[in-house]
Formats: C-alpha cells, sequence, structure tokens
C-alpha cells in the first residue's frame, strides 16, 4: 500500500481493538507504537500503572501466538483460556495442556504457589466445547483419578448445555465421546443442584423423561433452587417433580 | 429557499452534484454552507476528496440517510481501571460488502471521511481496518500498510518487558 496514514487516525482505528491486539501493533514502527501508547493512556485512570496490568496476548490464529512465543513471552493462563474458549484445539497444544512445561523463571513469576501449576486441563475444559473435550480425552486427562479437579459448571452455561447434561448422565451424544468411570453418582447429584439453581428447566425436563430423577436427585434440586433464592424455580419443581418422583420421600 | 442540491468540485475538476441531505451528513460540507449562507452558490471546493471516492461517500450517505444521527458520547475514564475498547462489529450487511473493497479504496474513504467530517462512515472504516488488523504479526502488518520498522532494539527490548507477564496474570 503505497497511501500511508496519518498518525493520528491510527489512535481511531486501534480504539476499535481489545488490549491483546495492541501487542502486534507495539513490535511494528514507533508511529503505531505510540499511538497505541497514547491510547492505553488517555483511557485508563492510573495509565502509569497499566505496564503492570493482566494482559493477554492474541490468540486468534497460530501464527500470532507463535510470533508472540518467539519474541514476546510465554503463554499464562489467560491465553490458554480464550484459545479453549475459541476452541482451538491445535493452538490449546501449542501452549500446553499446563504449565509445567514453562521455564523456571516464568513459571516462578506466574504461579500463584510455588510448586502449583496455574492452569492445566481442568482449568481449560470448562470453557472448550465439544471439540476440546474429545482433545482432553485423548490426552488422556478425564480419568477415574482426575475426576475430584474436575467442575464442569461453566459448561452448563454453554450454548448446549443440554449435550453435557446427556453426556454427564452417561447418554450418549452426538461429536463426543462417551467416557467410563468418570463422571460418579455424587458427581450428578452436584449436577441437577447446580442446574435447579441455575433454573435449567429444560435439562431437568430431559432428565424427568429419562427417569433419571430419583428421590436424592429431586431433593438436590429443591435446595439448588432454594438456596439460589428462586420460589418460581421451586414452584416449578413442585408442579413438574411429583409426576417423576413420585412420593418425593426426602428421608434418604 | 435553499436550494436542494449542491455542486461541489473534487480534486480532479469534476463537478458532483449532492442533495442538501447528503451534504449536511458532512461536518464541513455542512459548516461551508452555514458560512456561504446569503453568498453566491458557488460550487463548493474538496480539494482532498476525488471523483471516485466522493462517489462511494455518496453511495454510503444514501444507504445510511435515514440513520439517526450519531450521539457524541462524552467520554470516560475507566474506574475499573481495565482497558475497553469500542465494539468493532459491523452488523449492517449492505456495510459489510461496501467495505468488501481494495485497501487503496478504504484508506482513500477513510481519509475523506475524516476530511468531510461524516462521523459513521470515518467509524465503519476504522472499524474495518481494525478488524484486518487482528491476528496480524508485525511483519504482516507492516507489509500491508506499507510501513517501516524503525523501531530500535531497545525500543523492541521496552515492549517486551512492557507485555511480559507479572505476578499479576496469575
Amino acid at each position: 500500500m503505497q497511501q500511508h496514514l496519518p498518525d493520528d487516525l491510527w489512535i481511531d482505528i486501534f480504539s476499535f481493538l481489545p488490549l491483546a491486539d495492541l501487542c502486534a501493533p507495539c513490535f511494528t514502527s514507533t508511529t503505531l507504537r505510540d499511538a497505541v501508547c497514547h491510547l492505553i493512556h488517555s483511557r485508563l485512570l492510573y495509565p502509569t500503572y497499566w505496564w503492570r496490568h493482566r494482559k493477554q496476548l492474541p490468540v486468534h490464529n497460530m501464527e500470532i501466538a507463535e510470533w508472540w512465543l518467539s519474541n514476546v513471552r510465554e503463554p499464562t493462563e489467560l491465553e490458554v483460556l480464550a484459545a479453549a474458549r475459541t476452541n482451538q484445539v491445535e493452538l490449546v497444544d501449542l501452549l500446553g495442556w499446563d504449565d509445567t512445561h514453562l521455564s523456571a523463571r516464568h513459571r516462578n513469576l506466574t504461579r500463584f504457589q510455588p510448586g502449583l501449576s496455574w492452569w492445566d486441563w481442568s482449568d481449560i475444559l470448562p470453557w472448550g466445547s465439544k471439540r476440546i473435550i474429545t482433545a482432553c480425552l485423548k490426552r488422556g486427562h478425564l480419568t477415574g483419578e482426575n475426576r475430584t479437579l474436575f467442575d464442569c459448571t461453566p459448561l452448563l452455561e454453554k450454548e448446549r448445555p443440554l449435550d453435557i447434561v446427556r453426556w454427564i448422565f452417561q447418554m450418549p451424544v452426538e461429536d463426543l465421546p462417551s467416557i467410563d468411570n468418570f463422571f460418579t453418582v455424587r458427581y450428578q447429584r452436584f449436577i441437577a443442584y447446580e442446574l435447579a439453581w441455575s433454573g435449567q428447566k429444560e435439562a431437568i425436563t430431559m432428565l424427568k423423561q429419562q427417569e433419571l430423577i430419583d428421590p436424592w436427585l429431586g431433593n438436590l434440586m429443591y435446595q439448588g433452587a432454594g438456596e439460589a433464592g428462586s420460589m418460581d424455580m421451586i414452584r416449578w419443581l413442585d408442579m413438574s417433580l411429583d409426576k417423576f418422583v413420585g412420593s418425593m420421600d426426602l428421608s434418604i | 429557499m435553499a436550494s436542494e442540491s449542491i455542486s461541489v468540485t473534487t480534486s480532479d475538476d469534476q463537478t458532483i452534484q449532492l442533495s442538501r441531505k447528503h451534504a449536511q451528513m458532512s461536518q464541513t460540507i455542512n459548516s461551508m454552507l452555514e458560512d456561504s449562507v446569503g453568498a453566491d452558490q458557488e460550487a463548493i471546493p474538496l480539494p482532498n476528496v476525488s471523483s471516485e471516492v466522493l462517489k462511494k461517500v455518496i453511495d454510503w450517505c444514501t444507504h445510511h440517510e435515514n440513520d439517526p444521527a450519531p450521539v457524541e458520547k462524552v467520554k470516560k475514564l475507566n474506574k475499573k481501571r481495565e482497558y475497553k475498547a469500542k465494539n468493532s462489529t459491523i452488523s449492517d450487511e449492505w456495510d459489510k460488502n461496501f467495505v468488501n473493497a481494495e485497501l487503496r479504496v478504504i484508506v482513500d474513504i477513510l481519509l475523506a471521511a475524516n476530511y468531510l467530517d461524516v462521523k459513521g462512515l470515518f467509524e465503519l472504516m476504522c472499524k474495518h481496518i481494525a478488524n484486518e488488523l487482528k491476528g496480524k504479526t508485525p511483519d504482516q502488518i507492516r507489509e500491508r500498510f506499507g510501513i517501516q520498522d524503525d523501531l530500535t532494539e531497545e525500543d523492541k527490548a521496552a515492549m517486551r518487558k512492557a507485555w511480559g507477564a507479572t505476578k499479576n496474570d496469575s
């Protein structure tokens, strides 16, 4: 391109970019770097401390990630989770399913507690979709001994929570591998509580139709709805569950 | 009574007729019209805009002539101390097709929108270029926008430090 943009217009253009996308322009030329600095300084209440803030680097594709891995720094949990959220398995592979492969210096800088990995598969999985879940299984993370690490509640807030509920309750789901010996009855009860707490009537209806709601599960659903302070949900459970749970024997 | 159309002269000496409605979407032309009330109605000179680009601007104005006037937002400092970018999503399908052009044309329209002070069009072009920048490495940005690398090794080291991990990343 022969026509150069006037310097001040770069600031207007950069104002549409999230912080992560301002990193590469900083390494492009003094004009672009100065425009980024000007923008950041004009947007923050305490710009002097900006350099100490959490700074996610861009994860749009492999090329940009490879660039900053070679030229800027090693990854943090911010980039790995961003890659998981956008279902980029190859990128998660590149950045790592945990932080153990990183340099000692970087680990020491980013770990909350020495010796404790700051992220691992159990942090990544809840933010990914079926592709990430499948990759996680293939890499051998979803085993019985790891089950206590895994909190899948963010998965229930994603676009297709019904599929995740079916998967946890060991029903076949398209594009999701079934796993044995991972989701225990105790875990399923925890999910039942979460479903009622977050008012997911569709998923609860599906569990009813599959005759999977025993009195204990029903009890936990009432508890979830109650602790969420949702009278609407309690009434809905009252109207819906008795047909399926029968006597609602809560003495278990 | 003011005439319904306005003549403008472009950088390539073309005289183009603009409807008053379209002319008023440009703050620059609007100000010129206000300044020339009562004077002889000569063509307004636009020495920084070619006829080709002005036609594009008119196309955009025609599509958006019934849009509500943009509201000037008061710039506030982010009290959460977190950087917040403006929304770069281009939602209008017509706009998406409009920006589907060579970068040379996009930059010309951006410069024209800036000079003519057509806020919506300027914002659209900025969004489009911002979206183009996403996911590009410094080399790719330089190549795409014809930028020279004038950063010294010290500059780059300072940027590495600035974008480096801190204890707050954890």
